[in-house]
C-alpha cells in the first residue's frame, strides 16, 4: 500500500520540483537572529555559572555533613567558640558536660554500677542542634568525668593572713568569721540566678560548698540544691561527698583544741 | 562571511561549533539556513512565521549538535529539525488536525498531465493553497518520506486520518496543477 502510494505522480512532481529547493533568507532576518543568537550565548554562560555554583554549593553541603559525622571527638572535646551559639561564654557546659536533656536518654540512677550501665544512645533528643545530635555519649568518658569531679579539692583554700600566733589566739567564731563566711559569702553571689548558671560546674560545686558549709556553721538548713547544668546523678555523688566534708568541718569546729597555736584550719 | 572560506568541510564545522566557537556557528547558521528555510515555507504561509520558526530551528540545531550522527552530511538531520519546529509553531498556533469525512473519488492521473517547468515557488504557492491539515500531511509523506504511522504519532491523529488527508491534498493538487496544465497550453 505504502509503496504504491510512494509511486503517486502528484508526489514525485513536488517531490521533484522542490529537491533542491532553497529558501533567500532576507539580511533583516540576521539582525533579528543576531539578538537571539547572542542571548542564548549569554544564557548559556549563566547556566553554565549556576551549575557550576550549584555543584560548589553542594559539595560544600557535602563536605559539611560529611565532617557532623566524621569528627564528634574534636566538638567534644572543644566546643566551638559560638558562632552558632550566641550564648554568653559563661553559660557555655565544659566540655565533657551533658545536658540535662540526656538524662532522659538514660543516665543511671544513683548508685548504679557505672561499669554495668550500657552505652547511651545517641538518639537524638528533641530540640538539640544537628550537631548535638551527632554526638554520641561516651559511658567511659561520663565516668571519668564524674570521678574527677569526685576527686577535685572542693573546698576552698584557706588564705587567713595571720600569724600562727594570731592564729592560735583566735576563738572559734573568730574563725568563722574571719574565714569561712566570707569564703562562702564571696561564692553565694554566682548562684543568686541559679536557673542561668553562670559558672562552670566545679566552680558552682565549690560555691555550693562554700555556702553549705556557712549554712553549717550558722545551723541553718541547708539551701536547695542549685539547679544543675548536669544530669542530677552526675551532680549527686560529689555533693554528697561534699555534705560529708562540711560535716567533718562542722565537727572539727565543735572540736576543743589539742594544739594551741595551730590552726588546724583543715580537716 | 570570513570564516568560511577556512572551513571546507561541513565535519570541521561541526567539530568548531561543538568547541563553541561563535564564528563557526554563525557560518554554520549561514550555511544551512536557506536549506532550513525551505522546508518552512512548505507548511507555513507567511515568510515572517517561516522566519520565526527558523531562527528556533538554528538554535536548536546548534543545542543539538552533539547529537548529530552523521557530521559529513547533516542536511536531513537539519531539514528534519526544521519540519519539527514549523510543526510545533503550528500546534501551538491552533489545533488543525481534525478529521476529515473521506470521500474518495480517485481522479487518474500521470505526470504528463501536468505542466513542466514549474518553478519551486509556483509549488509551493500551490501547497499554500491547501488547508493546513492537508498541507501537513502532504508535506510530511510526499517531500520528507514520512510513513502515515509516524505522522499519526507526530500529529497525534489516526493513521487513517493521515491517509483521508493525503488524498484529499493530493486531489486539489491534482486540479489545481490540471487547470494550470489547461492554461499554458
Amino acid at each position: 500500500m505504502e509503496n504504491t502510494d510512494r509511486k503517486d505522480p502528484v508526489d514525485r512532481y513536488f517531490r521533484e520540483g522542490l529537491k533542491d529547493h532553497r529558501a533567500v533568507v532576507r539580511p533583516e532576518f540576521w539582525d533579528r537572529f543576531e539578538g537571539k543568537f547572542e542571548r542564548k550565548r549569554h544564557l548559556g554562560w549563566a547556566k553554565t555559572i549556576q551549575i557550576a555554583a550549584g555543584i560548589l554549593l553542594l559539595i560544600g553541603l557535602g563536605s559539611r555533613w560529611a565532617g557532623l559525622w566524621q569528627a564528634p571527638e574534636q566538638e567534644l572535646a572543644a566546643p566551638s567558640a559560638g558562632t552558632q551559639n550566641p550564648m554568653d561564654a559563661s553559660e557555655k557546659t565544659p566540655a565533657l558536660e551533658i545536658s540535662p536533656r540526656n538524662e532522659a536518654a538514660g543516665i543511671p540512677e544513683p548508685g548504679a554500677d557505672w561499669a554495668k550501665t550500657p552505652v547511651l544512645s545517641s538518639a537524638p533528643p528533641m530540640g538539640l542542634r544537628p550537631k548535638a545530635r551527632q554526638r554520641p555519649i561516651r559511658m567511659a568518658e561520663v565516668r571519668g568525668n564524674a570521678a574527677r569531679l569526685a576527686q577535685k579539692s572542693i573546698l576552698p583554700e584557706p588564705t587567713v593572713d595571720l600569724a600562727p600566733q594570731e592564729l592560735a589566739l583566735l576563738s572559734e567564731p573568730d574563725v568563722r568569721l574571719r574565714w569561712v563566711l566570707p569564703q562562702a559569702e564571696s561564692l553565694i553571689d554566682p548562684l543568686i540566678d541559679a536557673d542561668r548558671p553562670k559558672l562552670p560546674y566545679d566552680e558552682r560545686l565549690k560555691a555550693y560548698a562554700a555556702q553549705s558549709v556557712g549554712q553549717l556553721i550558722r545551723g541553718e538548713p541547708l539551701s536547695e540544691l542549685p539547679k544543675p547544668n548536669l544530669p542530677i546523678n552526675d551532680f549527686k555523688k560529689p555533693v554528697e561527698d561534699l555534705f560529708a566534708l562540711g560535716e567533718d568541718l562542722g565537727k572539727w569546729f565543735n572540736e576543743p583544741r589539742t594544739k594551741p597555736g595551730q590552726p588546724q584550719n583543715k580537716p | 562571511m570570513r570564516l568560511r572560506h577556512l572551513i571546507s568541510e561541513p565535519r570541521d564545522l561541526m567539530d568548531r561549533c561543538l568547541r563553541g566557537d561563535p564564528r563557526a556557528q554563525r557560518v554554520f547558521c549561514e550555511t544551512y539556513a536557506a536549506q532550513m528555510l525551505a522546508v518552512c515555507q512548505r507548511y507555513l504561509k507567511t515568510q515572517e512565521d517561516a522566519e520565526e520558526v527558523l531562527q528556533n530551528a538554528l538554535l536548536k540545531a546548534l543545542d543539538k549538535l552533539s547529537e548529530l550522527s552523521n557530521k559529513e552530511r547533516p542536511e536531513p538531520w537539519l531539514k528534519r529539525i526544521a519540519a519539527n519546529e514549523s510543526l510545533n509553531f503550528i500546534r501551538q498556533k491552533r489545533n488543525v488536525f481534525v478529521e476529515i469525512d473521506e470521500s474518495t473519488e480517485d481522479i487518474a492521473s500521470s505526470e504528463s498531465d501536468f505542466p513542466s517547468g514549474f518553478e519551486a515557488e509556483e509549488l509551493l504557492r500551490l501547497i499554500h493553497s491547501l488547508p493546513l491539515g492537508y498541507r501537513v500531511v502532504f508535506n510530511l509523506y510526499a517531500i520528507e518520506g514520512y510513513e502515515h504511522s509516524e505522522i499519526a504519532d507526530l500529529l497525534g491523529i489516526d493513521p487513517a486520518t493521515s491517509r483521508s488527508q493525503l488524498h484529499k491534498a493530493r486531489k486539489q493538487l491534482q486540479s489545481q496543477l490540471r487547470k494550470k496544465f489547461l492554461q499554458t497550453r
